[in-house]
């Protein structure tokens, strides 16, 4: 039996999988997205885009945190008047949800869960930053790390399966260790080996333009052209390759830093916020080496139990029992905690931000998507979760600072949309009603 | 109820259904062919009224964990020291875990620490506050007015019993704080179960005129699916549910609508609820007050009496986690439960074991549809896991 | 087996052919053969066409089977002339397509080649797992190159694919990475992302005959039994021809030619584009975007392949199927033991009479995909239909137009749809595509921007009369009378489903014999979709290729070990 044979024996019929495949897309907006010409330096090295997340519980008071127009030059709303620095890289996604579809509610997961795997089924897919990772880190000494402000190691929403959890690093001082160890190779003085799978891909796919005057041949002029565009294309994929068979650009904004100290960790609020100071420190030199190109910071757990110093009541505990304040309309006690959360995030931007790489910042080149996991934590909604787009003004590859509203749709658009961004090569992402083949088109560079 | 009776409606039902079906398939003979219409439940839970001129609690709500531990604590005999020790460390949120043994073990029981959870008459009853006020939704179940009776805010009727909404009104995190409110703890409870539970049906059937129909019946089942939302967060309306045939869950009520407003006659209702919540639901001498608005929404209450002990365990199990972080006072909330039941006394000891309850019920309309035969039934009957569930 | 001689035969004479875009004189190659029956038709330019997503996907399955995931983003497919398929013949491959078709094609390479897979995959074994093998890859890839190519592999190929192979093992140390890294770069290659049609004598050769009959009917490359036939030279003879025509036509699989084809002309990629109001139709979601081109693309297959029924009675029939979220948003029950359910939800059903529902015009599908996210719109239904149903072209709008009256849907004065169109209308330079489009749409205002049905609006009764080309009528059931009885619908039929067979609009001759040979042959047939699917295909007209000649240069064709066996 010869493979003609056996392939012929494999087939099924097809009704089952048409049903699922006959949907075609339009992305016009990915051509933007993915324009080589905008992620390489101007001797033709391509200088890394990284990503990050930031999630933090309980989410963020419903009226307090969406600008009131859409689109660029949005007014900074109350609650991230800390993030103002930043506006211009600082896209906010309000409106989008999470559907559950039948799988019920695990408050303070599902929301994020659903944002970041597209499903919050039983078996959910990876997280976004790991399908990231495998495409972005994979040849970097660290996929990703994982750091979690409040020292808790089970603090992390990266997964890559429900067995596979990627748990949080607790301590900078672990952290640093970890990374600038004797292990540590610093890229600027390593020696350099190409990677013989990338020479041999390289070489059997310049094998493939050989017929190209036969194959011409037969065609007429227009389509002629079209193949022309094709071999055209083909030369530049062989020209990304072989950047990535030489010897990689020194990391300009490369420093090991300092140690940082071993400090206590705990739930209080000025506790996390030192410790994630002392995380982004640490991060920043990772990413400037780099030692990884994805990060993700969990600020705080799903049912936050951030506390002010001396006080037993948890963040959690402040969102649900809190009086709505008659003159204010909301629960000032619980926005105390998520304006302290949001200064935390601007941190590590600012950290990002004064580590200069190239003619911009480690943040200009960083993508780094906030989230949190509910709407209204009062009652635990699904509708309208905090998300966030920091950085990432230099990669060329998507707008910064703009407002985005979702109406009710799937926050995986947004995951869907920073895959796309990132070069992932994926068209719709997603289950059930989670499912999108719409990445958000406001983005477009 | 003995299976007996039990057994005999649910064959009854079965008549009255087959009856229905064969009328709708014939299509109008008759110019008054009555009408069915169909609901899923969108939420059922005590039904809490939030005066507005602050008559329920009018000496503020119960106290905090912090307080009422120091309170507790005290009286199980530690010394201050002690005290001042664990509540630093139960502020702690650090520390807390160390704690729960403490807080759990807070009861005496022939001299010795006894879980307050399981055995909470270890431990004498705090008294937490009750409510006061003089409004409560409900029904007069008993039939006489009593001094200590609501009055039902929307019927105006008196002598209203509904002592469980007396004894949860006054806690923090299971009172309701505004009239449109839900109570936060029932509504997280609700929150998580709510697409993964079968849903519950109510059918409507002899309806001959949405405003006056002298003779209706009402259906109340359980489904096989649980409920979806919709994309705007609701439960979703119109979805087709097959209704669980089992005699125990299945529940018949006769009643009237009269100028848009279904009432019904006392029954016996009998409900699967969830292991997280009330697993099951026994209501003695129910009946059904509702409306349905112009959208079709099903908006009511089902009053009656229920044991009070499940109300007690759905948050007894779960100890520490209510006790310390719900404001829920557990002891507390035991003792009032067996102070204010108010029916079916014990041959024995004379304490009651039911407690006079209203229950607001919303519903949006569904397809109900019945299985035909027993093999059907198995085959479409799914598979119910267990799972994991967080609160 | 076929020998080397009857392949080199088949393949010397290789004509070059005109694109698409060239201006071609009628009756150039005009090649009519007395055979076929048929007045001298040109036949039309050969296309090269890039595989559609679908395809592509029908293809990977077909060869490696299901279980192989294609986790990736393709180049966004183009519609043309109303049709993807016709799209494809204009679209190349940018840089940024074709790193991910790289991506793709690295992770098929990778699953073929892992543990499951490997064996089932190549039967050979190599001398040494760490060492190239020359004869056992020449094997894997000449057999692999035929399916994926559609034509056994040129000699220059299979020989620079087995140096590939074996340069890639040396420097990788493994002889299955190397045929890994070198099946990554055939599904790369032009020969696979684009159908290529090569023409001899005035018309195609057989392989390309093969590929035109395959995508056309199964919507993916051909099997192994047609290759083997275009090898054999059958597919030039009627009796050859037809006997793989026939075998086509009957199996399961044209099924997915034909979703393929009705997915194309309504235009069902729409739905990846489209989003409702959630405050308003909360019950719109991507399940219930599936679930309806699901339950129309089952209606079309039931009537025309399982009943063999008439085309026309798609806009008509109250058949159909219905799936629980559906069954929400018709507003009827979807018992899970309906006679005919089946245990992933779906059942038969069928609208009874009194229901003002029937055809595939107010199903969901065709309602929510040409509405407004809050609000319907008559004129965008009533586009839709002349230009996907009727084939006719609807002129754009001109610039500047006033739409305040239109999308005022709380408008004190204008209540319904109607009432605000007309109000639009009275701007004299939109009456004359108004008329066009509104009078046909305005009879389906009985539905929502999601397909629910209405009574009325605002409180307002909904008129829902209107009128097509003379006809008019009192509702939606008899629009769909209308469209049953228009005498474009037939035709439209015809013209697309030849377009969409050969990725170019038919040339002038062709559009000539559309017209009388086949629109005769199919009312005679009670236009029956499988007579027609078979006229086409069995036409000499199908593969007859005319444009201006080219230098044609033959290409040599390798004797692949895969062939005839």
């Amino acid at each position: 039996m010869n493979v003609t044979q056996r392939l012929a024996s494999r087939r099924g019929f097809m009704r089952g999988v048409l049903g699922a495949t006959a949907i075609n897309v339009a992305l016009p907006f990915l051509d933007c997205f993915l324009n080589a010409n905008g992620t390489a330096f101007a001797d033709g090295a391509p200088l890394p885009t990284r990503f990050g997340t930031f999630f933090w519980g309980c989410g963020l008071t419903p009226g307090r945190w969406e600008p009131k127009a859409l689109g660029a030059n949005y007014e900074i709303p109350p609650q991230l008047t800390m993030l103002a620095p930043y506006k211009d890289q600082l896209s906010i996604f309000s409106g989008f949800k999470t559907f559950l579809d039948g799988n019920g509610l695990v408050p303070h997961v599902s929301g994020q869960r659903g944002i970041m795997t597209g499903t919050t089924g039983k078996e959910p897919d990876p997280s976004l930053d790991v399908l990231i990772a495998d495409s972005i880190g994979a040849n970097t000494r660290f996929r990703s790390l994982e750091v979690s402000a409040m020292g808790n190691p089970n603090n992390t929403i990266s997964r890559r399966s429900n067995s596979i959890i990627n748990a949080s690093e607790g301590s900078p001082a672990a952290l640093y260790a970890r990374l600038f160890g004797p292990e540590f190779r610093d890229p600027n003085a390593a020696d350099f080996k190409p990677d013989p799978r990338v020479m041999a891909e390289k070489s059997v796919l310049s094998a493939i333009k050989e017929p190209r005057d036969s194959l011409a041949k037969q065609l007429g002029a227009a389509d002629k052209a079209r193949l022309d565009e094709y071999f055209t294309s083909l030369r530049q994929i062989e020209q990304q390759m072989s950047i990535a068979l030489q010897k990689p650009q020194p990391m300009a904004g490369c420093s090991t830093g300092t140690k940082p100290e071993e400090i206590q960790t705990g739930t209080e609020v000025a506790m996390a916020a030192a410790n994630n100071k002392l995380f982004a420190q640490v991060l920043a030199h990772a990413i400037a080496c780099d030692q990884t190109r994805v990060i993700n910071v969990s600020f705080s757990d799903g049912a936050s139990s951030l506390r002010k110093g001396g006080e037993p009541t948890t963040q959690h505990i402040h969102t649900h029992e809190d009086p709505i304040d008659d003159k204010l309309g909301y629960q000032p006690g619980a926005a105390w905690f998520e304006e302290q959360v949001m200064l935390s995030f601007a941190t590590l931007l600012e950290t990002l931000h004064s580590v200069k790489e190239g003619d911009g910042t480690l943040l200009d080149r960083t993508v780094v998507m906030a989230l949190s996991e509910c709407g209204y934590a009062k009652q635990h909604t699904l509708e309208s979760i905090p998300i966030f787009l920091a950085g990432g003004k230099a990669s060329g590859k998507f707008k910064t600072g703009i407002h985005v509203r979702g109406d009710g749709e799937p926050g995986s658009r947004v995951g869907l949309t920073v895959q796309q961004a990132m070069g992932l090569s994926v068209n719709a992402w997603g289950v059930g009603s989670m499912r999108t083949a719409r990445p958000l088109t406001e983005l477009i560079a | 109820m003995t299976g007996m009776a039990g057994t005999a409606l649910w064959r009854k039902n079965i008549k009255a259904g087959l009856a229905a079906t064969v009328l709708l398939a014939s299509a109008a003979p008759s110019a008054m062919a009555a009408q069915t219409k169909g609901f899923v439940v969108s939420w059922f839970n005590v039904a809490e009224y939030a005066d507005p001129q602050n008559r329920d609690c009018p000496h503020g709500v119960n106290d905090g964990p912090e307080i009422y531990y120091r309170r507790e604590l005290k009286q199980a005999g530690l010394p201050q020291a002690a005290i001042d020790k664990y509540i630093n460390e139960f502020l702690d949120l650090s520390k807390f875990a160390t704690t729960i043994p403490v807080a759990q073990m807070r009861g005496k029981r022939d001299g010795k620490p006894a879980d307050v959870y399981a055995d909470p008459e270890s431990m004498p009853d705090p008294k937490i506050k009750l409510v006061e006020g003089p409004m409560g939704y409900g029904f007069n179940l008993d039939g006489k007015v009593k001094p200590a009776d609501f009055t039902d805010p929307e019927t105006g009727e008196k002598g209203v019993d509904n002592q469980l909404y007396r004894v949860i009104g006054c806690i923090n995190e299971l009172k309701t704080h505004t009239l449109t409110d839900r109570p936060p703890l029932q509504l997280n409870y609700w929150n998580v179960l709510y697409e993964q539970m079968p849903a519950w049906l109510i059918e409507i059937s002899g309806i001959e005129d949405p405003q006056n129909s002298p003779d209706v019946t009402v259906t109340i089942t359980r489904a096989y699916e649980p409920p979806t939302k919709d994309s705007g967060g609701n439960v979703e309306s119109n979805l087709t549910f097959t209704s669980d045939p089992n005699p125990r869950w299945h529940n018949v009520a006769h009643g009237r609508i009269k100028d848009g407003v279904l009432t019904t006659d006392n029954f016996d209702m009998n409900m699967q609820g969830d292991p997280f919540w009330i697993q099951e639901f026994h209501f003695k001498e129910a009946r059904i007050r509702a409306k349905i608005d112009e959208n079709g929404n099903l908006r009511g209450f089902v009053g009656g009496y229920h044991p009070w002990f499940p109300f007690y365990w759905q948050y007894g199990s779960e100890g520490w986690g209510v006790d310390a972080t719900n404001n829920v006072d557990l002891p507390g909330l035991y003792y009032a439960l067996k102070k204010s039941a108010d029916a079916d006394p014990d041959p024995k000891t004379g304490q009651n074991r039911m407690i006079s309850s209203s229950w607001l019920v919303e519903a949006v309309p569904a397809f109900v549809t019945h299985p035909k035969d027993a093999q059907q039934r198995a085959e479409l009957s799914p598979t119910m896991e267990g799972g994991s569930r967080g609160k | 087996m076929a020998s080397k001689g009857k392949l080199l035969l088949a393949g010397v004479a290789v004509v070059v052919v005109a694109a698409a875009a060239v201006v071609f004189g009628p009756g150039l190659l005009g090649g009519a053969k007395k055979s076929d029956g048929i007045a001298a038709t040109a036949g039309g330019p050969t296309v090269l066409r890039r595989l559609t997503q679908a395809q592509y996907q029908h293809v990977i399955a077909d060869v490696f089977g299901n279980d192989i995931k294609i986790g990736g983003r393709f180049e966004p497919d183009m519609r043309e002339s109303g049709l993807i398929e016709v799209g494809a013949g204009k679209v190349s491959v940018p840089a940024s397509g074709l790193e991910q078709y790289g991506k793709m094609a690295r992770s098929v390479a990778a699953q073929v080649f892992d543990k499951v897979h490997r064996d089932t995959m190549v039967d050979c074994k190599p001398a040494s797992v760490a060492t190239p093998d020359d004869a056992c890859a020449a094997r894997f890839l000449s057999q692999v190159g035929r399916l994926l190519y559609r034509r056994p592999l040129t000699d220059e190929e299979q020989k620079a694919l087995v140096q590939g192979a074996n340069d890639a093992a040396k420097g990788v140390g493994n002889f299955y990475a190397g045929l890994e890294i070198t099946l990554a770069s055939m599904l790369q290659a032009p020969q696979f992302l684009f159908a290529w049609e090569n023409a001899r004598d005035g018309e195609l050769d057989g392989y390309s005959k093969a590929a035109r009959l395959s995508f056309f009917l199964w919507d993916t490359a051909p099997d192994d039994e047609l290759l083997t036939a275009a090898a054999k030279g059958e597919l030039d003879n009627e009796k050859g021809l037809a006997k793989q025509v026939d075998r086509l036509l009957s199996s399961p699989r044209v099924e997915a030619g034909v979703r393929a084809y009705f997915a194309d002309m309504f235009g069902f990629d729409g739905f990846d584009n489209l989003s409702k109001d959630p405050a308003i139709y909360p019950k719109y979601s991507f399940g219930l975007a599936t679930d309806a081109q699901e339950q129309t693309l089952r209606t079309i297959t039931n009537l025309l392949l399982t009943h063999d029924g008439d085309y026309r009675d798609v806009f008509t029939t109250r058949d159909t199927f219905m799936s629980r979220s559906l069954g929400a948003v018709y507003g009827i029950p979807v018992p899970k033991d309906a006679p005919g359910a089946s245990a992933d939800g779906w059942q038969p059903y069928s609208f009874p009479p009194d229901d003002p529902r029937s055809g595939i015009l107010m199903q969901v599908s065709y309602l929510s995909l040409h509405s407004h996210p809050g609000r319907t719109s008559p004129t965008l239904r009533g586009k839709a239909l002349r230009e996907t149903v009727l084939c006719q072209k609807v002129p754009d709008p001109p610039g500047n137009v006033n739409f305040n009256v239109v999308q005022d849907t709380k408008n004190p004065l204008y209540k319904t749809v109607r009432q605000r169109l007309e109000a639009h209308r009275t701007q004299p330079t939109c009456t004359g595509c108004h008329k066009m489009m509104d009078p046909i749409g305005l009879s389906l205002e009985n539905f929502d921007s999601i397909g629910t049905y209405r009574a009325g609006e605002n409180g307002t009764a909904i008129d829902a009369s209107g009128e097509m080309d003379g006809v008019k009528f009192a509702n939606a059931q008899g629009l769909g009378k209308a469209i049953h009885d228009h005498p474009a619908t037939t035709a439209c039929l015809v013209n697309r489903i030849y377009a969409y067979a050969v990725g170019r609009t038919p040339t002038k001759s062709e559009s000539e014999w559309l017209r009388s040979d086949v629109m005769k042959d199919f009312s005679a047939a009670g236009y029956r979709l499988r007579p027609l699917l078979r006229e086409i295909a069995t036409s000499g007209v199908f593969f007859r290729v005319a444009g201006p000649a080219n230098d044609a240069q033959p290409v040599r064709q390798a004797s692949a070990q895969g062939v005839g066996q």
